[in-house]
């Protein structure tokens, strides 16, 4: 009896405390009334009294100038002089964490005024109410430079942040040079062999299998791999394109029937799996591959074993450039190639944005986010659009010059950042040419191109990242997925276990675990796991 | 005479003095009035209740209320409205979990992966413990001590790395196997092997933990047992059958209990670093099938769906072990 | 072979046993210290051994040079000491009245059930972070201290040592006239130091290495805990200019991914071994016993 009571009262305790811990708040913001711009200038205003506006900022500077951090620095400042908006970092978080304490913000309801956010989280906002729309607000207060570039490609970037037909949110675009394909080969391999770059996706199956049989690095020795493979199966999509197969997780691409497939479905995949599995067999990918991240697999490339890499165009600053190093090793940035009998190579690639900057429902001055997106427009992400005339332009370009600033890295200093597409190769080997020595929207890492200090495998790897990996990228040609928008019902049930029958299927035919006639019992299992319904919610969805 | 021996000593733990006695003359007095001997006034409990009660109000408040987010659950969570105010789900979530095509394979690879794990992690620290007692010098003890605690901090995202150059198709182990003549096993891609490698792994992550527990309670065994011991003749291994183990009997079952409770939490950090589509066969536990599938969207009631699954689960299991010890040993396990 | 020989043998083959098993621990914390000296390019291609290859001490260099690690230390070291008090003390105050047989203290078993149902349910993520956020801890010290300030397993632990340790010397001490406090603090907890030395060590490593906590209950980077600090750093090397660069030529993810670990571990290499001489055989109870 005694023991009943205590646990009564203990009961009792528990749940008089329990409104603590459950209640989200019930208040929400209505929407509020925006008038329109009253003038063109009046898209680039500075608010006179300032006003302020919460921000989840993602810390990366790691050295800030004398008497600076991340709130009190130069380059908030500077936001402040020129637009009049005073941005306070409600979350100061890494990067690797913002997701995770955006996603948790929401659940006690205090998300920061805006921020810049993934598909995903702004998926939870919209489904949430907690965002403004922001349609109107942006046809009227976006200036026509801005359009241009968070517009592009007829507005794709849009895709994920519109519910109902409405843009619920504006995209943060990112160069599409960032996501784009390239080929890197060893050229010194490829002199030793006597070959020449590779003009077609066969050709490079063919170097590959030389690379792996005819000892390129002159030791004697079979220990080379001719093509670069690892258990997530990156740069096989880069390869896959050539025959216009869009194998990238969540790719959906329309046929001409109107209906949707999963880009890995498509019968055309088999020819290159093919390929790749036979130079499997040979050894031309190494025999682990299927059970080494990224991280481990790439130690091939650093210890100069590994003769073709599909990646990106920042790749000589990571492991290629310790291939110079440890073995004396150079690369080649080639254009990926077509494959033959199939048009001129068009990558598929991930929308390329930074996120998506939304404005919390209820705050008095949404349209301040879209003065501050022309802004920084005109000021930093395609100044080439406004020939250098902004305020913000002007004064970024000064702060980038002090070199305190320069070290910390202006650009990250700033609250957010955004870049239009321009293919910076022309630009700089121009500026090289001419002896500039400035290049304004890039500086920092046109200095770290011509600069001598550098250690030498640096300076090899700044100057082919720019003047041979930008070099090949052809910016107006790529393709985005048919689909971007939010999650249908059955993606979100099945999509992880779609990406995970590919990777299964896929890596099986590659090793030789399976025939390549599975590919079509691939294909059955993947559409009816979910891939068919998937198809045809999308196609509702696009109606 | 050895028989004897061993009854008398294992009467004389201290598991088995005063209280006991009292105990079970308290079983023939069961229906006499319940005022006990003026030594166990209940009026004097205020003190115990007194120590616990900081304890409890921290519990309370930040274990107990918590509690309902096992709401979660049942409920289709919007976080905006909070935990109260969303819409009330039932089951769904629950239903919705269990028609997933891969949900029995998965709940038997978490079953089998954390079984196993438990049966070989659990002699080992004991044998360690009881070998290191009885090493001499003391420098030495106290080093392999420290040493053999060490692998439990380093972490799985720096291991995985390691064990894939030792493991590898070319490394350490497979060029011993070699010697064998055996062919080379591939330990990470072979649905089989990886298992192995799992659990192997983690015993040697792990097993420097349970010895310092064991240690401890080693060294809390009554030393006179051990002199009346040798006093009748018994050598080292006989103390150690007949003393040391029963002494730490007790710790040994509680671990036991408190380990089967984690049944459920087969490794995720361990097997997510370590697993690949090759093996996902039968290394996919729950948890990182959880993981996988809010990479594509957050659900919170999934996930929580998931963990009061694996609670009920574990308390279950605590329940009935502890009730069976109880049954079958001298003394309550807690 | 007579006993002697034979107790002999035992011991040489037990010291070798368990010589190996230390190599076994010990060989690949070596090739980890190794990295963490090593130059980057050679770890980039896996091939440092138990040696360093490279000698640099970059990577330590990167870590430990900026203001925002030793802030981190300190948040740390507060944290430690505060939370490994709260533990300590908690633990033996439950774990004391808990200990007692059910006959002297009839409720016990409704607390015991009452901690093991909560080791077991947890409400998840969510309510957690709610709670933290409306009882206003976020950026403080105690969002770190408070939540796990009731260790239930260390209190288990504590327990049932406790419960083994005879009960003839309370007795004794109650026959004096000395009450239930008197007795916990003057008998009790000189005969338990092996496990209050265990659980503290449990608690001081608990703290020390958790990191998820710092992550959610912080909204500011400054207040970061020494593990959530580093595991920030690591993720987020800057590549686009040119000092960083400079600065970073010599370390890669993987070496400073070996620092951490080695000045993680280098405390608790000071405090266990201080903690150690708690674990040699206590008192000798049968003394007491008469």
């Amino acid at each position: 009896m005694k023991k009943r009571r205590l646990l009564t009262v203990v009961l009792l305790c528990v749940s008089m405390t329990l409104p603590l811990a459950g209640c989200g708040k019930e208040e929400s913001g209505g929407q509020v009334t925006v008038e329109g711009p009253k003038s063109e200038a009046d898209k680039m205003k500075t608010y006179d009294p300032p006003i302020t506006l919460t921000f989840a900022k993602s810390e990366v500077v790691t050295n800030y100038p004398a008497g600076q951090d991340a709130q009190n620095n130069a380059m908030y400042q500077m936001w402040e002089d020129v637009m009049g908006i005073h941005v306070e970092n409600f979350i100061l978080s890494s990067s690797s964490a913002m997701t995770e304490k955006l996603q948790l913000a929401i659940t006690s309801d205090e998300i920061p005024d805006f921020a810049v956010v993934d598909a995903i989280t702004l998926d939870s906002l919209i489904k949430n109410d907690m965002v403004t729309d922001m349609t109107d607000i942006y046809d009227q207060w976006a200036t026509d430079n801005l359009k241009t570039v968070a517009g592009q490609q007829n507005n794709a970037l849009f895709a994920p942040a519109i519910s109902n037909g409405r843009y619920m949110a504006i995209p943060v675009a990112n160069t599409v040079g960032d996501s784009y394909p390239i080929l890197w080969i060893r050229s010194d391999w490829l002199e030793a062999l006597n070959l020449e770059e590779p003009k077609t996706m066969e050709e490079v199956f063919d170097i590959a299998e030389k690379f792996t049989l005819e000892d390129p690095d002159g030791n004697g020795v079979q220990d080379t791999y001719g093509l670069y493979l690892d258990k997530d199966l990156n740069g096989l999509d880069a390869i896959m394109a050539a025959y216009e197969v869009y194998s990238k997780d969540e790719y959906w691409v329309k046929q001409e029937d109107g209906s949707f497939i999963a880009g890995c479905t498509s019968p055309d995949a088999k020819i290159p799996l093919e390929r790749l599995a036979h130079l499997y067999e040979i050894g031309g990918i190494d025999h682990e591959f299927a059970v080494k991240d990224a991280a481990k697999e790439e130690e091939l490339i650093a210890s100069g074993q590994i003769g073709i890499y599909m990646g990106l165009f920042f790749n000589p600053l990571g492991v290629m450039k310790d291939s110079v190093v440890n073995v004396g090793a150079d690369w080649t940035a080639v254009a990926v190639p077509p494959a033959e009998g199939y048009g001129a190579y068009k990558p598929g690639v991930n929308l390329n944005v930074y996120g998506y900057i939304y404005a919390k429902k209820g705050i008095s001055n949404p349209e301040a986010i879209v003065v501050m997106l022309n802004h920084l427009c005109d000021g930093y992400a395609a100044p080439w659009l406004s020939d250098g005339t902004s305020d913000f332009y002007q004064q970024y370009t000064a702060l980038a010059a002090d070199p305190d600033i320069s070290k910390a890295g202006p650009n990250n200093l700033m609250p957010f950042q955004m870049a239009g597409n321009i293919n910076w190769a022309e630009r700089f080997s121009e500026a090289i040419a001419n002896g500039e020595e400035h290049v304004d929207g890039k500086d920092a890492d046109y200095q770290n191109v011509i600069s001598t200090e550098l250690p030498p495998e640096l300076s090899w790897a700044w100057k082919k990242v720019y003047l041979e990996g930008y070099a090949v990228m052809d910016l107006d040609n790529v393709r985005y997925s048919d689909y971007t928008g939010a999650p249908t019902e059955t993606m979100s049930k099945t999509q992880s276990l779609l990406n995970t029958q590919k990777l299964t299927d896929y890596i099986a035919i590659i090793m030789g675990d399976q025939p390549i006639e599975y590919f079509d019992t691939f294909v059955e299992t993947f559409n009816s796991i979910g891939g068919e319904k998937i198809g045809k919610e999308i196609e509702e969805a696009l109606k | 005479m050895t028989e004897r021996r061993g009854a008398v000593i294992s009467r004389n733990t201290p598991e088995n003095t005063a209280p006991r006695k009292e105990e079970m003359s308290m079983k023939k007095t069961k229906s006499i009035s319940k005022n006990p001997p003026i030594r166990f006034n209940w009026q004097k409990n205020w003190q115990l209740h007194l120590m616990l009660l900081p304890g409890m109000l921290l519990l309370i408040l930040f274990k107990y209320v918590p509690l309902n987010g096992i709401l979660i659950a049942f409920k289709d969570f919007i976080p905006r409205k909070g935990i109260f105010g969303s819409p009330w789900a039932g089951f769904e979530n629950f239903e919705y979990m269990f028609r997933l095509p891969d949900t029995t394979r998965i709940l038997w690879n978490t079953l089998k992966i954390a079984v196993l794990k438990i049966l070989i992690n659990f002699p080992i620290p004991i044998l360690v413990a009881i070998l290191l007692n009885e090493v001499r010098g003391k420098h030495f003890k106290k080093s392999v001590q420290t040493i053999i605690y060490l692998p439990y901090f380093i972490s799985w995202v720096i291991l995985s790395g390691m064990i894939l150059d030792i493991f590898s198709l070319e490394g350490v182990v497979n060029q011993m196997i070699g010697l064998f003549g055996a062919d080379p096993v591939f330990f990470m891609g072979d649905k089989k092997a990886f298992v192995g490698l799992l659990v192997g792994t983690d015993v040697w992550k792990n097993f420097g933990y349970g010895t310092v527990v064991y240690l401890a309670a080693i060294t809390g065994v009554d030393e006179s047992l051990y002199e009346a011991a040798r006093i009748d003749g018994a050598n080292r291994f006989q103390q150690i059958i007949h003393i040391t183990l029963p002494g730490i009997a007790p710790i040994v079952m509680l671990m036991m209990i408190l380990n089967l409770g984690n049944v459920l939490n087969a490794g995720f950090e361990q097997i997510f670093n370590l697993y690949s589509p090759r093996v996902y066969e039968t290394a996919d536990i729950i948890d990182t099938f959880v993981y996988r599938i809010s990479l594509v969207e957050a659900n919170y009631s999934l996930g929580t769906a998931v963990g009061l699954l694996k609670s009920v689960v574990s308390f279950i299991l605590i329940v009935s072990s502890y009730k069976l010890a109880n049954k079958y040993s001298d003394y309550t396990i807690f | 072979m007579n006993r002697k020989g034979k107790s002999y043998l035992f011991r040489t083959v037990n010291v070798v046993f368990l010589a190996f098993l230390a190599a076994l621990c010990l060989l690949p914390l070596i090739h980890i210290a190794a990295v963490s000296f090593s130059d980057q390019a050679a770890v980039s291609a896996n091939q440092v051994g138990l040696f360093p290859k490279g000698f640099t001490l970059a990577s330590y260099k990167m870590v430990a040079k900026r203001g925002a690690f030793w802030k981190a230390f300190g948040v740390s070291v507060n944290r430690v000491i505060l939370g490994v008090a709260i533990n300590t003390v908690v633990t033996v105050l439950m774990a004391y009245p808990l200990s007692k047989s059910e006959r002297e203290f009839p409720f016990r078993r409704v607390y015991v059930w009452l901690l093991i149902f909560v080791m077991i349910f947890d409400g998840g993520l969510v309510p957690n972070y709610l709670l933290v956020h409306n009882l206003k801890l976020f950026d403080t010290i105690w969002a770190l201290v408070l939540p796990a300030a009731v260790p239930i397993y260390n209190i288990i632990l504590t327990m049932n040592f406790m419960k083994q340790l005879p009960g003839t010397i309370e007795e004794a001490a109650m026959v004096d006239g000395a009450g239930y406090f008197q007795r916990f603090v003057y008998l009790i907890i000189p005969l338990s130091k092996p496990v209050i030395a265990t659980v503290t060590l449990f608690s001081f490593i608990s703290h020390w290495n958790s990191w998820f906590d710092g992550k959610i209950y912080n909204n500011q980077t400054t207040n970061y805990p020494l593990q959530t600090y580093l595991q920030n750093l690591i993720s987020s090397s800057d590549m686009t200019n040119a000092a960083e660069a400079i600065e970073n030529a010599l370390s890669n993810v993987k070496t400073l991914q070996a620092a951490q670990l080695v000045l993680t571990l280098l405390p608790i290499l000071l405090i266990y071994p201080f903690l150690q001489k708690y674990f040699v055989k206590g008192i000798t109870v049968g003394a007491v016993k008469g």
